[in-house]
């Protein structure tokens, strides 16, 4: 959920679609829409039709985060590592 | 192929996600036409089946369909039995004096207990059997479809058979005690029915045809 979190936070205003937050975060279809339900039904996600970029496709469902999933993001930013670094053990 | 694959595997992950969660399983068809342009749709389909079945168990409506599953998968032992019964010749051709337990052992020497006088009764009787048979065999597939109207239809007419063949077993002089085995099959089988049909009446109580309320 954090590394969703992490992903979902960076332009918090922008729709992103399932496909890219999985190529963006290395999650499973499986592991990531599941936690995309909870975190709607938790209140921490907002889902909603969009028009696709290309005419003739169907509509994608976009998501991004509420303000409720935005603060839970900044509480546990210090939790999360940073973005670009790795972890090196010492 | 693969990409039928995908789409017959996706439609499995929606079919198990069930109605409060339809926006969600097209939300997964949508994305799998991305997927099927990035090359990966076996992948993501069956990553969507895997989240989807694990959801099941969380909500009301998904417990609804494993229960049913499992209820109409149990039904199948019932008509098992029928048609091993109908092989070994019930309801004409009891084990001698071995019983039930002698039966199923495969052991007892069949005695032929149709008389020239009631030998005309047993296509009748013949008919019946394998129309149990085939009442138990539908009745799982009714179940699954949530069609209870003609799962009410099927549970009055095996009730009526199983009672049918009972008279006339009795009737005939045939042995009884071998009917004690459709006639548990059916009690369990009413009984697994009246279950499933509360909880649905509970669980769809108030939402829009074929949708469940929570």
């Amino acid at each position: 959920m954090l590394k969703l979190l992490d992903a979902l936070s960076v332009r918090s205003d922008d729709w992103r679609h399932g496909y890219d937050i999985m190529k963006e975060t290395g999650l499973l279809s499986g592991t990531l829409y599941p936690l995309l339900m909870r975190m709607t039904d938790q209140g921490l996600v907002e889902a909603e039709w969009r028009e696709p970029a290309q005419p003739g496709r169907p509509p994608r469902h976009a998501y991004r985060l509420t303000a409720r999933g935005r603060a839970l993001a900044l509480e546990t930013r210090e939790e999360r590592p940073l973005p670009g670094f790795k972890e090196v053990p010492v | 192929m693969t990409v039928n694959l995908a789409r017959a595997v996706t439609a499995v992950a929606e079919a198990c996600l069930g109605d409060r969660r339809r926006d969600w399983a097209l939300a997964m068809r949508s994305e799998l036409d991305v997927a099927i342009a990035d090359g990966k749709p076996l992948r993501f389909a069956a990553g969507c089946l895997a989240g989807a079945l694990r959801e099941m168990p969380k909500q009301a409506e998904g417990r609804f369909t494993l229960t049913s599953h499992a209820v109409a998968l149990g039904l199948f032992p019932i008509a098992a039995i029928m048609l091993v019964g109908i092989a070994a010749g019930f309801p004409f051709l009891p084990s001698g004096h071995a019983g039930i337990s002698g039966w199923l052992a495969g052991g007892g020497q069949p005695v032929q207990l149709l008389t020239p006088w009631n030998r005309g009764f047993a296509p009748a009787l013949a008919l019946l059997v394998w129309g149990l048979v085939a009442g138990h065999l539908l009745m799982p597939w009714f179940i699954l479809e949530r069609d209870w109207t003609r799962v009410a239809t099927l549970a009055r007419v095996n009730s009526a058979a199983t009672v049918t063949l009972f008279l006339f077993t009795g009737a005939l002089f045939l042995d009884v005690a071998f009917m004690v085995l459709p006639a548990v099959g059916l009690a369990i089988e009413l009984l697994g029915v009246w279950f499933l049909y509360r909880w649905q009446a509970h669980l769809f109580a108030g939402a829009p045809p074929g949708m469940a309320d929570a």
